[in-house]
């Protein structure tokens, strides 16, 4: 297990890791289940792997359940589970060429749909990634390279509606109540939409030089007024206020590399999580006043990479699963 | 904080005990139902000082001066307090700053931060105990009974006595080492009795009735207190009602309350954090009852602090960064404030970083020396050429063109397809394309008149051309019955239909990688090289040439190969008419 460099070593049983045959990208994990961990193999072929592990916090170990298993065309992008406690089914969503969902059982998985859109059996533009609606979970948004964002009713299987949400491809999506969703995309703006009025966005950002992609976008479920967006080749986390577009109320520039992910703290209004390719992951908190200096994180964590994924979920709110290079490890915060 | 209404007795009774018996400083600690502990509300400072920073007028009587000193004390503490970003404001020029402070000075202002729930602390335990507590050598007291230790030590306080007075405890200190003595203690009492209400130092029950709005009471007792309790002999009746008339208090004293509390909260927050840690760790760490208490009350703060979005949390955050941190982020004024700070904590070891280890946490305590990446880091950089965030491009960049690519006939992939079958399909898909393309352009050539160069106007036009030509053919077998002579003028003009003789015409149309180039205009030496030669250099390889000369006239019609020309663009139907318009 690689440590931090720094004096104070996190003990092992606050690190927990998995060592994976191939490198790994999506990570997701369970609400139903709090111990199943779905990661999904980053492997620069046709042929990919979506397996589940299961976390346990008392024996500090992240085993693959190797029934648990099954092959996905290409590095899925996206893996997320059905947000809710209470859902009838463990169900996980994967995104690649289209939205697939599958039912996570004790001993196997089976696969519930593919939802594909295309009317032709010609072309269908893949998917860059998803957000599955919290508040109401038979509602699923995905973004794609043909600049437009998809909401499918998942229950039915059929799509609710289609927006073109951009001038240039979509790269991530995240909800923020039950019908309103915001997108970033390659023409660098963050716009949020309503699904009472699909005919309007609001662009709430716009990358300063201009036509800078956007590459992730995270809300704060706790606090909606905030969001938070990195950019391409940028070692900086922009935290936007949806009441003041365009003038972000924050810059967070501390890591010495691009930053790779970002994620809202699940528990908490003014934390947030950022990795990047310094190999770093670095825990923020949100003063409501900033220095002059600009806003330090609170604490850090160095993984022996750097860090291309970074999941706080929900289902486990005290700890931040990680991914870099083979490896994926969940940290207590 | 808002000045709480005049409590007329009792800082001049703070004042006068002080006084009257040379200590070094008076401390009123009050009950705070809210906060369930003894919070500092009151004192008043007696002893050494080191620079007044005031202008004095001579005629100020020493208990003027010395309630000024008391209240500058208490507004630079507050300021402190306050952080950063109150300072520039708040102070005025000829305020204190830390550094004019002599060390007691400086233990009279950090006792404002500290409060004592019921039972800890010296404060704490007189309150409980209704009796009075007498510290001697309290600078080398156990850190469990006194909390302040450290700070008295460097204060030199060598004597602290807590005397529960009224609702609350007042407390005494000196530099001195004074042994107890009961005389003083009554004095002390003696001193607020008169004041507050007629009662001697054992409060009997009718000193209570005295409590209502009617007597000279001091401005903290509320004015809406119930009538007085039926007087009773008990003390622990005595005790019940004195608490009673707290919580009754409660309501309208709130707001006098709440005026130091946020205050207290936030200094709680800041020091505590640096100087009650130490304290908890001071004489016994493995004291629990003391720590929890200690522990517990650091607890519900921070907890306060991180759920509300209370205004003052930010500033004791970035205050509390800034304490550890190196010196360059902190502010001239704030210097010796830390260096006090860091030379009480000298005597123990540094507690900062284990604080976030020895919690369960991977995280460590962020430095800002970390934002320097590693040499390891920086070699891994170079080693991907750069190539910042290389996976999440490939992610969102690479991944959906793979997606699409056996589909999609101009996919760019830079990866090949790994399955063989897949391969052949696409290359003999390719094949059939380009021998599609390639007979479009004959088509194209074929047909005169073309305006767009896209598939679907050439088939429109060669449809429309087939048409022309029918009815052309049907008149001219009708004409040819009339007579020859307008056969060959028919013939001419057909020729003259394909070609247009009017100036020079240029045709270019480029379908996939095959280009068709006509060309009608007069002749000039040496034309057709410089065509064919200006024609590759924009990147089309001539692979056949039809030319002729009639007349004077030069006419061409060139197919070309496309190809990436020396800065990789390839050529457009415009950039080549206009390049050959200029040669001709």
């Amino acid at each position: 297990m690689e440590n931090s460099t720094q004096e104070s070593q996190p003990r092992p049983e606050n690190v927990v890791t998995y060592e994976s045959p191939y490198p790994i990208y999506a990570m997701a994990i369970s609400a139903v289940n709090r111990r199943r961990v779905a990661v999904g193999s980053f492997i620069e072929e046709l042929k990919n792997r979506v397996d589940i592990l299961s976390f346990s916090e008392d024996s500090s170990s992240l085993k693959p359940v190797p029934s648990l298993s099954f092959d996905h065309p290409y590095p899925p992008t996206k893996l997320l589970f059905h947000p809710s406690v209470s859902a009838p089914s463990n169900l996980l969503a994967s995104s690649g060429d289209f939205l697939r969902l599958w039912e996570v059982k004790d001993s196997s998985i089976a696969a519930v749909s593919t939802l594909n859109n295309s009317k032709t059996s010609e072309y269908s533009a893949p998917l860059t990634s998803f957000d599955w609606n919290e508040v109401e979970p038979r509602r699923i948004g995905t973004s794609s390279i043909d600049t437009t964002c998809t909401i499918w009713d998942i229950e039915k299987g059929v799509v609710e509606t289609q927006l073109i949400a951009h001038d240039k491809e979509v790269y991530d999506i995240a909800w923020g109540e039950a019908g309103v969703f915001a997108s970033v995309s390659a023409d660098g703006s963050v716009r949020i939409f309503d699904l009472r009025d699909k005919e309007h966005s609001t662009i709430i950002y716009e990358s300063p030089m201009p036509d800078t992609p956007l590459l992730r976008l995270a809300w704060n479920k706790q606090d909606l007024r905030y969001m938070a967006t990195i950019l391409m080749d940028s070692n900086k986390i922009v935290i936007l206020d949806i009441r003041s577009p365009t003038m972000p109320v924050a810059e967070l520039e501390r890591h010495s590399a691009s930053v790779n992910a970002i994620a809202w703290a699940p528990q908490s209004a003014r934390h947030i999580c950022s990795a990047g390719d310094d190999a770093q992951a670095l825990l923020w908190e949100l003063p409501t006043v900033a220095g002059p200096n600009g806003i330090d994180p609170m604490s850090m964590y160095s993984a022996g990479a750097e860090i291309n994924q970074l999941q706080w979920s929900a289902a486990q709110p005290d700890w931040i699963a990680v991914a870099f290079a083979n490896k994926m490890q969940m940290l207590k915060v | 904080m808002a000045e709480p209404p005049p409590r007329n007795r009792l800082p001049s009774s703070l004042q006068a005990a002080v006084q009257a018996v040379q200590w070094t400083y008076s401390i009123f600690w009050q009950f705070c139902p809210q906060q369930g502990a003894m919070v500092w509300s009151g004192g008043c400072y007696n002893g050494a000082i080191k620079t007044r920073k005031t202008v004095q007028a001579a005629e100020e009587s020493e208990e003027e001066s010395m309630r000024q000193r008391s209240e500058q004390l208490r507004e630079l503490y507050e300021c402190l307090a306050g952080g950063e970003a109150g300072q520039h404001e708040r102070r005025p020029s000829a305020a204190l700053s830390p550094e004019d402070l002599t060390e007691s000075e400086w233990f009279y202002l950090m006792c404002v931060s500290f409060s004592f729930p019921p039972g800890i602390g010296l404060p704490g335990k007189a309150y409980v105990d209704r009796r009075h507590v007498w510290l001697t050598r309290a600078n080398k007291a156990d850190g469990t009974l006194f909390s302040r230790t450290i700070l008295a030590e460097s204060a030199e306080i060598q004597t602290v006595v807590c005397i529960p007075i009224l609702d609350g405890v007042v407390e005494l200190g000196t530099t001195e080492k004074v042994q107890e003595d009961i005389g003083l203690v009554q004095r002390v009492k003696g001193f607020f009795a008169d004041c507050q209400n007629p009662k001697p130092p054992r409060p009997a029950p009718s000193g209570h009735s005295s409590s209502n709005p009617a007597s000279s009471s001091p401005g903290y007792y509320s004015l809406a207190l119930p009538p007085p309790f039926p007087p009773s002999q008990m003390a622990e009746e005595e005790e019940e009602e004195e608490e009673k008339e707290e919580e009754e208090e409660v309501g309208p004293d709130s707001d006098r309350v709440d005026g130091p509390t946020p205050l207290n909260r936030n200094i709680v927050e800041a020091m505590h954090l640096d100087m009650s840690d130490q304290d908890i760790r001071i004489g016994s760490p493995d004291d629990s009852s003391n720590n929890l208490g200690s522990n517990f009350h650091l607890l519900t703060v921070t907890q306060r602090g991180t759920s509300s979005e209370h205004g003052g949390f930010d500033r004791v955050v970035t205050g509390c960064f800034r304490l550890p941190h190196s010196a360059d982020l902190i502010t001239e004024e704030d210097t010796h404030y830390s260096q006090t700070v860091s030379s009480l904590l000298e005597n123990q070891s540094n507690r900062w970083s284990t604080l976030s280890s020895s919690a369960a946490t991977a995280f460590s305590k962020w430095l800002p020396e970390s934002a320097v990446s590693t040499p390891t880091h920086r070699r891994r950089d170079l080693l991907l050429d750069g190539a910042s965030q290389w996976v999440l491009k490939y992610i969102l960049f690479t991944l959906p063109l793979l997606h699409a690519k056996p589909r999609n006939a101009s996919a760019s992939a830079r990866r090949g397809p790994q399955d063989e079958l897949s391969g052949n399909h696409v290359l003999a898909e390719r094949r059939r394309r380009e021998k599609l393309n390639e007979r479009f352009v004959v088509l194209r050539s074929m047909v005169p008149f073309v305006t767009k160069m896209d598939k679907a106007s050439i088939l429109t036009d060669t449809i429309e051309y087939l048409k022309q030509l029918k009815r052309r053919i049907q008149q001219l077998e009708a004409e040819s019955e009339r007579s020859t002579g307008r056969r060959e003028k028919s013939e001419l003009r057909r020729d003259g239909g394909k070609r247009p003789k009017v100036g020079a015409t240029v045709e270019v149309s480029i379908i996939e990688s095959d280009a068709l180039v006509e060309i009608s205009c007069l002749d000039k030496s040496g034309l057709l090289l410089d065509l064919m030669q200006m024609l590759r250099g924009l990147g089309l390889h001539v692979t056949t040439a039809h030319s002729s000369i009639n007349n004077g006239t030069f006419n061409a019609e060139l197919r070309a190969k496309v190809v990436e020309s020396a800065n990789g663009r390839r050529p457009g139907i415009t950039e080549v008419k206009t390049a050959i318009s200029v040669l001709i």
